[in-house]
């Protein structure tokens, strides 16, 4: 499944993904920073980049927090050159972060001139991966202003999903039709009947599932040190992390195990076997 | 006692199904507070809406109110007004209507009366016209 709406998708040119989600603290951030790994695992060159600005974290996530000199505001005004302003991840040579200014207001860049600068990385990378802030206001428009495509992250959760869906809609109304990821779903607690089931989930927003990610302790394991969850063999986020970079790549990867591991998965994930 | 709570406890973790449980509170929470963003009708407006739809709807259906749902639902291409009316009876003015409906009428439940109580006041139609398509209440999907 590729995600491109043909749009800006041409040959040699790199794909805009905005993540985004409406809601706060869905896991917008870690599912770019996990994403960006995931594809440059599968030697993707591909740049994150924060576009929350006035509130940077996709850096503290990739662990690169210390070595910011430019960010997207430099970029977008044209203050320093493109490759001057991204930052090598410090685990692979495919990964770059294009940092957020922090003390910048949302409103210092316009939507033309974070398109601009997007547009001057697409020559150099496969996927460019845009970590949308929460809301719908500017800094949301101007995330999703280069984007080729869009990646909607909510959690089986009533205010998660009213706002995903707000997002769809805006989303839709700019031609992009977007993808879902749903995070944080408690296979447990949906079968006693206390969480929203991915296919219920599914059904109220009504766009493609491209993967879902269990609730997992290795995320917050990850964000305190700083590498994203994929180089971590045993995180099932982390594999289902990479299924989706898989079939952002257009790899045909079924989305299984939805409803949860069958009955022995169940039990022998219960007794640590599995 | 210990063996059978334990017995369910473990019947639960693997089997899961409790009822009454949250999830059903939430995608009608949901359902609801959608249909208002997706539509961008105040409570109000919605209110009227339906009530129109249900005036409309009641000209050429004898419907069972109580079932009538308005939703909003979006595909990957489309986002469609769904508009679900249970219809008890199609009206009709012929004589062998006539006496269907009367039928009917002896058989109908106390709040599909009510319906065609407001049904009379609201369209104006005279009365023993309505006829029996079907003799029980059927939801159809409009």
């Amino acid at each position: 499944m590729s995600l491109g709406n043909g749009s800006g998708s041409k040959k040699n040119q790199g794909e805009v993904i905005v993540v985004t989600s409406g809601k706060g603290g869905v896991g917008k951030t870690t599912t770019t920073a996990s994403l960006g790994a995931a594809l440059a695992l599968r030697g993707k060159r591909t740049l994150v980049v924060d576009a929350d600005i006035g509130l940077r974290n996709l850096d503290v996530i990739l662990g690169l927090e210390n070595r910011i000199v430019f960010n997207l505001v430099d970029v977008a005004k044209n203050v320093c050159k493109p490759s001057q302003a991204t930052i090598k991840s410090k685990k692979s040579n495919n990964l770059y972060l294009l940092p957020a200014s922090q003390t910048d207001d949302k409103d210092v860049v316009d939507e033309s001139e974070v398109r601009f600068a997007l547009d001057q990385y697409r020559r150099e990378f496969h996927y460019i991966l845009v970590d949308s802030p929460a809301g719908i206001e500017q800094g949301f428009k101007n995330a999703c202003a280069g984007a080729d495509s869009a990646l909607v992250v909510t959690t089986p959760e009533v205010p998660a999903i009213r706002d995903a869906d707000r997002v769809i809609g805006l989303l839709s109304s700019k031609g992009i039709t977007p993808s879902l990821i749903i995070n944080r779903i408690d296979y447990d607690m949906v079968r006693r009947g206390d969480m929203l089931s991915v296919q219920d989930v599914q059904d109220i927003l009504g766009i493609d599932l491209i993967g879902v990610i269990e609730r997992d302790e290795s995320i917050i394991v990850a964000a305190n040190t700083g590498e994203p969850v994929v180089y971590n063999p045993k995180s099932r986020a982390g594999q289902a992390f990479s299924r989706i970079a898989g079939r952002i790549c257009g790899e045909s990867i079924p989305l299984t195990g939805l409803n949860g591991a069958s009955l022995w998965g169940r039990l022998t994930r219960r007794l640590g076997v599995a | 006692m210990g063996a059978i709570s334990v017995f369910l406890a473990l019947k639960e973790k693997l089997f899961g199904g409790r009822d009454g449980a949250s999830k059903s509170v939430a995608r009608s929470r949901l359902h609801f507070v959608l249909v208002q963003d997706r539509t961008g009708l105040t409570n109000e407006e919605m209110a009227s809406f339906k009530s129109e739809m249900i005036g409309v709807i009641e000209r050429y259906f004898v419907i069972d109110k109580s079932g009538f749902d308005i939703s909003y639902k979006r595909d990957v291409e489309t986002t469609t007004l769904l508009i679900n009316s249970p219809v008890v009876v199609r009206k009709r003015s012929d004589e062998k209507g006539s006496r269907l409906s009367d039928k009917f009428r002896r058989n109908k439940s106390k709040r599909e009366e009510a319906a065609a109580k407001s049904d009379k006041q609201s369209e104006g139609e005279t009365s023993g016209e309505s006829a029996v398509e079907g003799e029980k209440p059927a939801p159809a999907a409009i």
